[in-house]
Parts: C-alpha cells; structure tokens; sequence
C-alpha cells in the first residue's frame, strides 16, 4: 500500500445556518494516486475540499498531512505546504488578464522589487503550451468563455506546483477532447508522485482514471473503494440510493409543426474576426435541436445573439413568428423564450438573494406573483417550495442565501426558474453542468416531457453523450459556422462527430441548408 | 403572557442570522463604550462621572431627550436616501449636496408670503414637497449620467456637491440674506410654514412622525413592492437583472429621484422644524453620515432607524454636554463612530462565538 499523504480524521462541519454538510469523515489520500470523490448535489464535496485546503475550517477533527497534524489558517498558508485547490466556481478577477490571474500572489519579481510582467506573459504561454491548453494568456479573464475560465483555474493550480491537487468538478464544462488532455497531465502528475483529489459527476470519467473512489452521502462516507472493485452501477446506487435504468424514455409525441426559433443569417464580428459567421436554423414545436462543438467556436456568441445579451451584427432572429432582433432579453423573454445561461454564477443567480428571490426573476411581474404594485408574498412561498421538491433542491428552506447551496442545487435553481417560465422556446446551455446523475435524469426526462407538449428547445452541451442521447436533431459548429447538420442522430457516431467538431469535416452547403425549415 | 408566547420567546436562536446581527450590534457598542471611557480615562480628571454624564444626560429631563428624537431626524433621512443608492448597488453620496441646496429651495418657499395659504398643513406640505420635486430632479442627473454612460456615481456625487453648495450659497447671499443679522442668514419662515411641537415641553415636531413614516415606506418599497425587488436584485447581480429582463436604465432613474426627494424632504423638514431662518454656510456633513447610518443599520430601513437613534443620542448627548465638560465634544463620538463601524460592518467579529455555539447545538442534536 502506497505512503499517506493525507488523512482526514473525525471530520465534521456545520456551516453557521445550522447545515451540517460534513459528518465524521475519515478518508486517506495516498501519496501519487487519484482519488476521487464522488457524491449527489450538496453532499458535502465541496465542503470537504475547502476545508483541506484551509477555505472553510472544519468544526471539529484533524487533518494530518505528511503525518503531521495540521491547522492552516488560511489557503495562502495551504498553498504554501503544496496543497492548491481549483474551486467548483471560478475565483478569478475578471479585469485582470489570464497570465495577470495565474501569477497572482507568486508573480516573478524583476530587480527583487519590481513585477516581472513579460517574465510573467512568457511563463504563463509556456505553462499553457506545456500541458496542451490552447488559450491567450493576455486576453482580459471577463471575456473568457466557461470552459477557458476553467483553464485558467487549473493552470493557475499547476503553477504553483502542489503536492496535492484538488480539483472540484474541472470537467464539468470540458469537452471531451479537453477532459482526455487534462487527463493524460494527471496521469503524468501521478507518475510525478503528486497526489490528485478528483470530483465529477461523471462517472464514466471517474472510473477511467481513478485509483481509489470515495462515496459520500448527506455528509457522511459510504466508503473507500479501489475503483478496479465497484462498477458504474454500483457507483451510482451508492451515491443515489436506488438503480438507474440505463436507458430512459426518449419517445417522441408528434405534434403539429410550426417555427417557434428562427434564425437566418446571423453573424457577429469581433475585432474584424467573424465569431459567428452567417448562421441559420429552425427549431419547430416538439423538437429538441442540439448544437455540438468544441467551446469557444461561437456557440456563445450565437446563444447571446438569440438571446439578446449581445447585438447581432447582421441577420434576424424570430421567436414563435415574431422579428425579436431589434429587442432586449426582456421582449424576447415575453414572447416566449427561456434561457439556462452557461455561467451561473454571473448572469444566472444574484448569489446574496434567497432562494426564492431567485426562483422568481424572469417572471415578477406576471399575475402569480405580483399585483399592480406589491408583491404575493404568499404565492411566492408556495410556488417556491414546489420547485424546490420538484427539482430536488437541496436547501434549509427557500429564505436561505443561494450561495450557501451546493453547486450543483444552485444549478437546479436556474433550471426551476427557467422551466417555471412555461416558455415556448428554451434555450438550455449546459442545462445539467454540475449535476448529479440522479437530478440530471430528471432533467432531461423535464425537457423531453417539454418537448413532447410541443415546445422547442435548443440545447448547447459540451457533454457529447447528453446532446446526442436528447437531441432530435444536431448542429455542429466549429469556427463560427455549421459545419454538419444531422437529422437522425442515432445514426452518427461520437468518432464522426468529433471530425466534424475539430473541423476535419464539412457538410456540403446543400446538406446544411436543410437546417432551416421555411 | 401565554405559555405559547414564553416558549417562542425561548426559542430565538442567538446564532441564527437576524438574532445575531442584533447580537453583534449589542456588543460592538459594548466595545465602542468600553474604548471611550478609555479614552476618557487618559483625558479627562474625572472620567467616571464624565462617561455616566454621557450615557445618562438625554435621559435627564424630557427636554433633552426630545433633543436626541429631533437630531435623528435628517440622520434617519439621509441613512434612507443612501440606502435606496446601496441597495441598488450605486455608491452615491449626493445627499450631503441635495441637503443643503434643497434648504435654500425651501427657505424660498417658506419665506415667501405669495407661496402660503396660512393653512399650517396645505403650507408646510408645499414647502417639503416642492424642494422634495426639486431635489429628486436634481439627483436625476448623476442618474442619467449614470445610466446613458456609467460614470461612476461617486466622483460625480462628489463633485455635485460642491456645485450644490456652491449655487446654494450664491442663492442665499444673493436673493435671501437679510440686512442686520451677521453671516448669511435668510428672513425668518412664516409661520404656517413651520412643522408643530408634537410633545409639549420638548422640541419634538411632526416631522419625527414624517421620518417614522418614511422608514415604513422605504421598508415596503424595498421588500414588499416588484420595484423595491428589481432594485434589490440590480444591487446584488447586474448580470443577472439584465438576464432576468430587468431594465437598469429606469431603475437607476427611479432610485435616483427617489433619494433625491427623501433627502431634500429631509432637509426641509430639519429647517421648518426647528430652525427660525434658513443660516446654514456649510455643507452639513450628511453624505458621509447617511452611509453612516446605512452600514450600522446593516442596509436595512429599520436598521437605519436605530442607527440614527443611537448616533443620535451620543451625539445630542455630547453636545449637551459640551459646555459643562471640559473633554466631552462631538469629536469624542467620532470615535464611538469609527470604532462601531469598524466593528459592525466586519465579517468576522463574533464569528468564533457564533462557531463555537452552533457546534454544541448542532452536534447534541444529533
Ligand atoms: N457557505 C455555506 N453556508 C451554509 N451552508 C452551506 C454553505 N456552503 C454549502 N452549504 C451547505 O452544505 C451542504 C454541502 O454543500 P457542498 O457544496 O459541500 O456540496 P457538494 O457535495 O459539493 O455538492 P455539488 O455536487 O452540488 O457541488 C449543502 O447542503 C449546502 O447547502
Ligand atoms: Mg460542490
């Protein structure tokens, strides 16, 4: 049996409302292994992980790392013993640029005064170019997409060269060609003897590339594992209690068909380069169209040009028959569409708002919840209360602060809100990020039940397997433009669409035109 | 008192979040007290008559009391206007300026016999509500700025001030300033105009019942109403408004003219209150101490209430005190301030405590 690293003895935390999300944890971290720990949303991962790494200080229990018994009293100090965590969400500042974040707090000094900001630009292009991130290190963090941001955090972890890696839900918005990259660097990692926490949701992942898995639910754990002795199946029940069928019911309803998304010809330009370059599609009532591609190839620009966060520099967007392209979010909203945004935490969720101040946001002022002038606060109350049981939230009561919920339940949130908005259209990005297998099946079961009354949906993932199990259609976008257009998804492969997400193949233009119903 | 009532009175949990701010603020000014007579202890030669003197004096006749009730007023006010800025998440100070200019507007209505109708009410209501008009359409322009081109509200709430203080003043000594009274006084208001005494032998008038009332409103407005809730999320995600379908551009508007009207109406109702004439030549201050009021009283209407009570009383206090002590003045209670608001407004102060308790509470519960 390998060395221990890190031991976690007694472990046992009560957040300050009362919520005890840690109860008596014991788990050992050998030295060079990876060890993931797995668990449903709110079970206390990321709790735990805070706690190692001097974030949040457990109530009671020790840690002993090295054999030694210890008691950070902050992460600057963890960071400092070689233990660097990278956080569920992003603890970046936007303003400054990405080789600004990853140095920050151990930035190379010119002269033993001064900022070496080049020395600083270099290291960082290195580091990315060393493990196979292709990213700008001086591109401003705020204009980054998730999956960049998400880099960011791992590199800026590299950086500082810990022993111990924790990694909190990292490829939860990677591709899976990204996943497959940053794997391989832990792997390389292991080789190195550092040791490596991993938590996902994805199981499939977990099982590739631990050693040891630990099971955790409502706070304390199931055990620790060898993962060569437990299966997915088991996994599962273990972090949900019950099996889950491994198929579910995608049957489709047919419904009568009419436009409810149109776009033709959209195109957006950034500094003189076409980000989204000349794009059109329909999504009809009853049909979920997925759109896939690797991130950072215009899917965001294009959900925000639907959506109307961004101006579009050409083209039209049509919602339910209407020509919204002149109009803000709220009009768009009015006329029938819903919208999971990709990062929660900054358009999402006002993360200080309770949780029924946020089940609320894009629907205030309809009758349910406000008469002319005041609020029913009644109504409020109740309606909150069914999301929450409906969507599995997991949450004190629907008074509490939203960022005193777990990842995956602030997600839920969103999902609620926007499913609640009974839209006629929704646009879902990343609708099950940070979900857990169980909520997550219900997740989409809720899309297919919204497609099978008639609705439309267009679903952009990173996830191959969720958009090519949900979709009724899919788009691939690679540099801007549709590059595939697939009618009948279950006749494609992952391996053909990742062609097709690199940009080794293309449609012929007659092909894709079939994107668009008139 | 029924057995039901005694048991959810047992039932407040000091560690819960609103018992605890109260907690907190009970004991910041424990240690605010303690640092004073610390103080008092190094300056003065009889520091334990001239602490009690401090804490006890308003409490000594009813007239000094009343004080403490009429000084709290503009502070209550100019807590409320800042709140609604906070709230929204704009850091905007022009309270001090719209103060002082929002007098002048209403010493002109006040003074000016063609305004008045010699009915008390219909007149003194014409000269809060025309500068309240007044004062809102000015704060509307910081507002514009803010939400055509995002400038940032607190240079320009800054610099506003001074423009503010300085037309006043040019306003006063120009067309209201009478001859035979020293410094730039106006002629006294006409007496209809003026607020009346509410308690007898006390300089309590009704624009404490003003205040009372605008604390309830700013309190529904803020967490009853679908604009108060627009302003809250604003404050508290910009993103996430927008997304949402909020609209940022007339919110800032509202909020702006909003504060600008309570803030004048503030300003008016201290003048018709319990001054005879309009002779203010300074800015008052109240910028800073409305944010004053807002971070003791925990960006809450009802906390303002009490923060403007409590820096009230310490303050009338000292000033009562002033010409019967040799140390006590009002910039003794700038420390009380600073030291409170230091205090209250730190994350971690109690937390241990707090920490500590829920661990005992929570583990024997299991
Ligand atoms: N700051 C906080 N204050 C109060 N309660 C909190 C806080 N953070 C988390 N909690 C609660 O602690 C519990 C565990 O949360 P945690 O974030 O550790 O879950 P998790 O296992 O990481 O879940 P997920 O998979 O959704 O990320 C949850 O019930 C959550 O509501
Ligand atoms: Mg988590």
């Amino acid at each position: 049996m390998s060395e221990i690293i890190l031991k976690l003895e007694n472990i046992t935390k009560v957040y300050s409302n009362g919520v005890v999300a840690n109860k008596d944890i014991n788990i050992e971290f050998g030295k060079g292994e990876i060890h993931s720990v797995v668990g449903e949303n709110g079970a206390g991962k990321s709790t735990l992980m805070k706690i190692i790494f001097a974030n949040e200080k457990q109530t009671t229990g020790n840690i002993y790392y090295n054999g030694e018994k210890i008691n950070y009293h902050s992460s600057l100090e963890a960071i400092k013993n070689g233990i660097g965590m990278v956080y569920q969400h992003f603890m970046l500042i936007p303003s400054f640029t990405v080789a600004q974040n990853i140095i920050l707090g151990a930035e190379p000094i010119k002269g033993g005064l001064f900022l070496d900001k080049k020395q600083g630009v270099e290291i960082t292009q290195e580091l990315a170019k060393k493990y196979n991130f292709d990213i700008d290190v001086n591109a401003k963090v705020q204009d980054l997409t998730v999956s960049a941001k998400q880099k960011v955090e791992i590199l800026k972890t590299l950086y500082r060269d810990a022993k111990v890696i924790i990694l909190d839900e990292p490829t939860a918005v990677l591709t899976p060609q990204e996943t497959e990259a940053l794997f391989e660097q832990l792997l390389y990692f292991k080789e190195l003897g550092h040791t490596i926490i991993f938590i996902s949701h994805k199981l499939n992942e977990v099982k590739q590339i631990s050693d040891k898995i630990t099971v955790i639910s409502n706070g304390e754990t199931k055990g620790t594992f060898d993962c060569d002795d437990v299966s997915i199946d088991q996994l599962t029940e273990l972090i949900i209690g019950r099996k889950l069928e491994n198929t579910f019911d995608v049957h489709k309803e047919e419904v009568e068909k009419k436009p409810l998304l149109t776009v033709k010809d959209l195109s957006f330009k950034e500094s003189g380069v076409y980000k989204v370059d000349n794009i059109s599609f329909t999504v009809d009532s009853g049909e979920i169209l997925g759109i896939a591609g690797v991130q950072g190839n215009g899917q965001e620009e294009l959900v925000k040009m639907i959506t109307g966060l961004l101006p579009q520099d050409s083209g039209i967007v049509e919602i339910n028959g209407k020509d919204v392209s002149n109009f803000g979010i709220k009009t768009r909203r009015d006329s029938g569409l819903s919208y999971v945004p990709e990062d929660r935490m900054v358009d999402g969720v006002a993360a200080a708002a309770s949780v029924s101040e946020n089940l609320i946001s894009t629907y205030y002022s309809s009758d349910e919840i406000s008469g002319k002038f005041f609020m029913k606060d009644k109504n409020i109350i109740n309606l909150s209360k069914d999301l929450i049981k409906r969507f599995y939230i997991r949450t004190r009561d629907e008074n509490s602060r939203v960022d005193s919920l777990s990842g995956g339940n602030i997600q839920k949130v969103v999902v609620a809100r926007e499913w609640k908005t009974s839209p006629l259209i929704m646009v879902a990005e990343q609708p099950t990020r940070g979900i857990d297998v169980g909520s997550a099946r219900y997740i989409h079961e809720e899309l297919i039940q919204m497609r099978n009354d008639g609705k439309g949906i267009l679903l952009i993932s990173a996830d191959l397997n969720e958009v090519m199990s949900l979709s009724d259609r899919l788009l691939v976008m690679y540099d801007g433009k549709i590059v595939g257009h697939f009618d009948d998804v279950s006749k494609i492969t992952e391996n053909e669409l990742g062609l097709y997400m690199l940009g080794t193949k293309k449609q012929s233009e007659d092909e894709l035109r079939r994107a668009v119903h008139e | 008192m029924s057995k039901q009532d005694i048991k959810t009175l047992k039932k407040i949990k000091w560690t819960d979040d609103k018992p605890f701010s109260f907690l907190q603020l009970i004991a910041s000014l424990f240690i605010a007290l303690i640092v004073t007579f610390v103080v008092l202890l190094i300056v003065s030669d009889k520091p334990t008559k001239d602490f009690v003197d401090l804490l006890t004096y308003p409490l000594q006749s009813k007239f000094f009391f009343g004080y403490v009730l009429i000084k709290m007023v503009p502070l209550c006010f100019a807590g409320l206007a800042t709140l609604l800025y906070f709230k929204s998440g704009l850091f905007n100070l022009s309270t001090e300026g719209i103060f002082y200019i929002c007098g002048v507007f209403c010493t002109i209505v006040a003074v000016n016999e063609n305004f008045m109708t010699g009915n008390s009410f219909v007149d003194s209501s014409l000269a809060i509500i025309i500068p309240g008009l007044l004062g809102g359409l000015i704060a509307l322009g910081p507002g514009i700025l803010k939400a055509k081109y995002n400038t940032g509200e607190m240079v320009i709430s800054l610099m506003l001030n001074s423009i503010l203080f300085g037309i006043g003043f040019y306003i006063v000594k120009t067309f209201l300033a009478v001859e035979g009274i020293t410094g730039n006084a106006s002629a006294p208001f006409i007496e209809s105009a003026k607020l009346n005494i509410i308690i007898k032998g006390t300089q309590v008038h009704s624009g404490f019942i003003l205040m009372l009332i605008a604390v309830i409103a700013v309190y529904i407005l803020l967490y009853k109403t679908t604009l108060g809730y627009q302003i809250r999320m604003t404050g508290l995600n910009k993103n996430f408004a927008r997304y949402s379908g909020m609209s940022a551009t007339g919110l800032i508007l509202i909020v702006h003219f909003l504060a600008g009207f309570l803030g004048a109406a503030g300003s008016s109702i201290e003048l018709l209150g319990i001054y005879k004439r309009f002779s203010w030549t300074m800015l008052p201050g109240l910028g800073f101490t409305g944010a004053l009021m807002t971070m003791l009283g925990k960006n809450h209407p009802i906390g303002v209430l009490i923060a403007a009570f409590g820096i009230s009383y310490l303050r009338a206090s000292a000033q009562l005190l002033a010409n019967s002590s040799a140390v006590i003045d009002v910039k003794l209670i700038s420390l009380v301030e600073v030291v409170l608001t230091l205090l209250i407004s730190s994350q971690y102060f109690l937390r241990n405590w707090r920490n500590k308790k829920l661990i005992k509470e929570e583990i024997t519960h299991e």
